[in-house]
């Protein structure tokens, strides 16, 4: 068997597994929590002082009766928990109480993924870069000192850096806006206006994304590729490349950059889980309307729905992006799986 | 070549020497500060004990920080808060590294249906992102946070890079010649794994232990940003989620905000200059020696 | 002017050392006087560290960190000298290097790129020696692959996608790309089985022949050198300890050292047994004072530990460095 195949199903089925796994993790959860919780629920969405249809008010009994385990049998509750969770479907939001939890989620899904997109492109390109450029070259005093930054930088997660950098730029030197951003319906009909939406997601993301490429670039992936890059300046292929009287830029690019990427590609597979959650928090604190803003109201009302809705959404959305990276993109970059023998 | 690597590993024991030194620094601070919280004054812990958000005056010690909005003395609070998010890392770590070590070893030195069940186990939890579940984790079981409980919660997200990391050092160490050689000598499975496995797995069980205080701080952290952490207690963590909850970055009191950040940012960088001194000081030897 | 009897390359004291700290050095090239003239097949031989793969280094002119070098390389271009140790090295990587020398490195199966394609490994070095676009660079290297007797379509293919015979092959096509007057090889044949051995260097006399150029084979591999090399340096502690055309060297050998090495070749019909040479190597950073071969010499006298014996022309062609001759 070709080992690409191999690598596929193995990447397949750690997908599938990973699905499980977390499904079932949360349907544990679920259960754990007491009946009583579910009628406190009930109390808080009436107190909340919204509009209460009954019909509406009833379904949502329903709905939290099923969810949490109080009414049907065991296997049916099983199934109807498979099916919530794979269509996003856990019923009415409590803070907009009836708009379906999905809905709303939906709403601030669009910025998260504006940022997570952006901030990580950038970063682990910008980072790579950094690393070759700065690891190869003849002046070794700026690659000392960026990988003495880098070691301050890197363990310190986006979140505690963002309150670093909203303190600065916040209050003592006013640059960004904290006031939380406006949010325009996101309808997207046509390419302008997916343009003028990204351009407005940008302009908003640009603080909790600065935290997020600062820390990522200048630590995360400075780091692994300023390593990576000295080792493979050692390689024979790059030796036998300087004999020949390759050039230094071609050696940077070509060579060593071309060779670290398969390695850096799997190491970002791995990381989108931890981009994710740190991605979260930051959102939180800068009060950008994303999932992590979103996240927060949801759990200080205890807002259910909207939290597994997330949950499932999250979940689901990182094992597909590490999947679609550990499989399509490293088998397109790396030639010696994509043509082998 | 050969001769370039000498180089290069000789300066690079001195330059861990001063990281460690470094690193080992600001754990002493850090400990010192936090063995200080057991000098506290009982009422500290009370809201509203002292006149709240009072900048630092330097008449006694209970006000060298500065007071919370809650009343509460800035050092008191800090120091405590050290102390417990101290704990809170290394319990984590105690547990969820050790079931990492466990399992990587097994999924590493193990053939068969069981290794591959066992890899099948611990990248799921790799990929999966741990604070959305962790969040669900907290909001169920909010009743039973507790400083105990917490890094228990944590090592279910907590043993799966370790076991990875293990389990690849394992897989090298395995398909070594002097391994295949005491194999064939007639030792036993676990006489290898005790003798001639471990020495090498030992190194990299410490730096992942480390690795996995930093880990578990900032997740609880993380929590505690949401308000899912132990809200009875002080941690760096939940001295965050009252700064945020109170508006003190924009109300300008910048002596209970700094002190939290600046205080979790020695700790992660402490931690860590140790934690990558440690490795590259095993490193090299681990390669060379044997 | 020069004319076609003048050496192609003069070395004159030539020093290679590593420099691992201010007070550790390690003289891995002592002192060196070589002349290379064309179209000639010359071998360096000696044990591993006798500093010969570091002579042609330093020859060559590559000289990556810790590898400092000294002395006059004087390599013949059109109607001059150039010392290759006083220019620059970007001067060497644009004039120098692949269009004038050539270098084949150890270990040539695996020194291609594994992500770029056979026919980029070409036209990379050819779009920047002829100033040509690429396609045309592709151009030419098809041709040119056809002449070293492989298929058009290896251009196509990735390094891991080959044979290691046909890594090698193309390793050798690449130092020949530009036809440069000399080419170093660095034990070419170490790590590769007796067939793939005898294809190599078939191959490398072949080119040599008909191009007419240079080919310096450094390797431990007595038996190479007899099969294919027409003059031989032995080398040893960073000094060469003997010279001489092939044929003469192997039978009879003058200096103790080259006794031993010709010694353990063996030989159809000869049953006598095989003596090993005693000893290591000398400790190159503390060596020893005197002749550097003298603790594992047979013949050593008082006289070897206080001196070192000059290399003087013990007849025309033949160099040798050893008291017993010296006296002549």
């Amino acid at each position: 068997m070709r080992p690409y195949v191999r690598h596929l199903i193995n990447r397949i089925l750690t997908l599938l597994i990973t699905l499980f796994l977390a499904f079932n993790i949360s349907y544990l959860l679920i259960r754990a929590i007491p009946t009583s919780a579910v009628d406190a629920m009930l109390n808080a969405i009436a107190q909340l002082g919204q509009r209460l249809d009954p019909e509406e008010y009833m379904r949502m009994r329903q709905v939290l009766y099923e969810l949490f385990g109080l009414s049907g049998s065991p296997i049916d509750q099983y199934f109807v928990y498979l099916r919530r969770f794979f269509t996003f479907d856990f019923g009415s939001s409590f803070i907009v109480f009836p708009s379906p939890a999905r809905e709303i989620v939906m709403r601030y899904l669009p910025w998260t993924i504006g940022l997570l997109l952006f901030a990580t492109a950038i970063a682990w390109l910008l980072g790579n870069i950094l690393g070759v450029v700065v690891s190869i070259s003849k002046k070794k005093t700026v690659g000392t000192l960026l990988e003495n930054i880098a070691l301050i930088l890197y363990p310190i997660p986006y979140y505690i850096f963002s309150l670093a950098l909203i303190y600065i730029f916040a209050y003592l030197i006013p640059i960004f806006s904290l006031s939380p951003a406006t949010m325009p319906p996101i309808e997207i009909a046509s390419i302008d206006e997916l343009i003028i939406v990204s351009l407005h997601i940008l302009k908003t993301a640009s603080a909790p994304a600065l935290s997020i490429i600062l820390i990522s670039a200048l630590g995360w992936w400075f780091i692994s590729s300023r390593t990576l890059s000295l080792a493979t300046m050692t390689e024979d292929y790059v030796i036998y490349a300087k004999l020949r009287g390759v050039g230094m830029g071609k050696i940077r690019s070509k060579y060593v950059l071309r060779s670290i990427m398969i390695p850096q590609i799997t190491a970002l597979s791995l990381a989108l889980g931890a981009i994710f959650s740190g991605a979260l928090v930051t959102e939180y604190i800068f009060a950008y309307p994303g999932l992590g803003s979103l996240l927060y109201q949801a759990i200080i009302i205890g807002d259910y729905p909207i939290a597994l809705t997330i949950l499932s959404l999250s979940i689901i959305g990182v094992a597909l992006s590490t999947f679609f990276l550990d499989a399509v993109v490293y088998y397109i970059v790396d030639p010696r799986i994509r043509f082998a023998r | 070549m050969e001769r370039a690597r000498q180089i290069v590993t000789l300066t690079r024991s001195l330059l861990n020497f001063k990281r460690f030194k470094l690193g080992l620094i600001i754990i002493l601070f850090l400990v010192a500060l936090s063995v200080m919280s057991y000098f506290s004054p009982e009422q500290h812990r009370w809201w509203y004990s002292y006149p709240k958000d009072r900048p630092p005056q330097w008449s006694s010690l209970d006000l060298i920080l500065g007071t919370t909005t809650n009343g509460r003395p800035v050092f008191w609070a800090v120091s405590n808060a050290v102390t417990n998010s101290l704990y809170i890392g290394l319990f984590t770590a105690l547990i969820g590294s050790h079931v990492g070590l466990l399992v990587g070893l097994l999924a590493g030195t193990l053939r068969g249906r069981l290794e591959q069940a066992l890899i099948l186990l611990i990248d799921p939890f790799i990929v999966m992102p741990g604070l959305p579940i962790l969040i669900i984790f907290a909001l169920a079981l909010k009743q039973t946070m507790s400083i105990y409980t917490v890094p228990i919660i944590l090592s279910i997200i907590a043993w799966a890079w370790p076991a990875r990391n293990v389990r690849s050092i394992a897989l090298s160490v395995i398909h070594r010649d002097f391994v295949t050689i005491a194999s064939y000598s007639g030792i036993g499975f676990f006489n290898i794994l005790i003798y001639e496995v471990m020495p090498y797995i030992l190194g990299w069980h410490l730096t992942n232990f480390i690795n996995t205080i930093i880990w578990a701080i900032g997740m609880e952290t993380a929590l505690a940003i949401f308000g899912l952490s132990i809200l009875s207690e002080d941690t760096l963590g939940t001295m965050i989620y009252w700064i945020l909850n109170y508006g003190a970055v924009f109300r300008g009191l910048w002596w209970w905000v700094l002190p939290p950040v600046i205080l979790l940012v020695l700790i992660f960088v402490g931690f860590y200059l140790i934690s990558i001194s440690v490795s590259s000081y095993l490193n090299p030897r681990l390669r060379g020696g044997g | 002017m020069l004319v076609e009897t003048d050496a192609v390359l003069k070395a004159v004291n030539v020093y290679g050392e590593y420099v691992l700290s201010p007070e550790i050095s390690i003289k891995a090239v002592n002192d060196v006087s070589i002349q290379l003239q064309r179209n000639e097949i010359v071998g360096i031989a000696g044990e591993s560290g006798c500093g010969k793969s570091t002579l042609i280094k330093v020859l060559y002119g590559f000289l990556d960190p810790p590898l400092t070098a000294r002395g006059k390389v004087m390599l013949g271009v059109t109607n001059n000298y150039i010392n290759i140790l006083s220019v620059s090295e970007d001067y060497r990587r644009e004039n120098i290097w692949w269009k004038n020398i050539s270098y084949i490195p150890q270990n040539s199966m695996n020194v291609l790129n594994p992500f770029m394609r056979i026919g980029d490994h070409f036209s990379e070095v050819l779009s920047k020696h002829l100033k040509i676009s690429k396609s045309e660079a592709y151009k030419i290297a098809e041709e040119y692959i056809g002449t070293m007797g492989l298929r058009k379509d290896v251009l196509k293919a990735f390094p891991h996608q080959l044979s290691g015979g046909m890594r090698q092959r193309i390793v050798v096509a690449l130092a020949l790309q530009l036809k440069p007057s000399i080419i170093f090889a660095d034990e070419p044949t170490t790590a590769v089985d007796v067939i793939l051995q005898k294809v190599l260097l078939q191959f490398l006399t072949e080119k040599q022949k008909e191009l007419q150029n240079t080919l310096v084979l450094v390797t431990h591999d007595m038996g190479v050198h007899a099969m294919i090399t027409q003059r031989m340096i032995v080398m040893y502690a960073g000094k060469i300890i003997e010279e001489a055309p092939t044929e003469n060297l192997f039978e009879d050998p003058k200096h103790p050292y080259t006794q031993a090495l010709v010694r353990s070749l063996p030989r159809l019909g000869d049953e006598s047994p095989k003596i090993g040479l005693g000893g290591v190597p000398p400790d190159l950073k503390n060596p020893p004072l005197g002749c550097k071969f003298h603790p594992r010499c047979p013949y050593a006298a008082d006289v070897c530990r206080k001196e070192e014996p000059p290399l003087i022309e013990y007849e025309k062609g033949w160099k040798v460095r050893c008291v017993l001759y010296s006296g002549r």
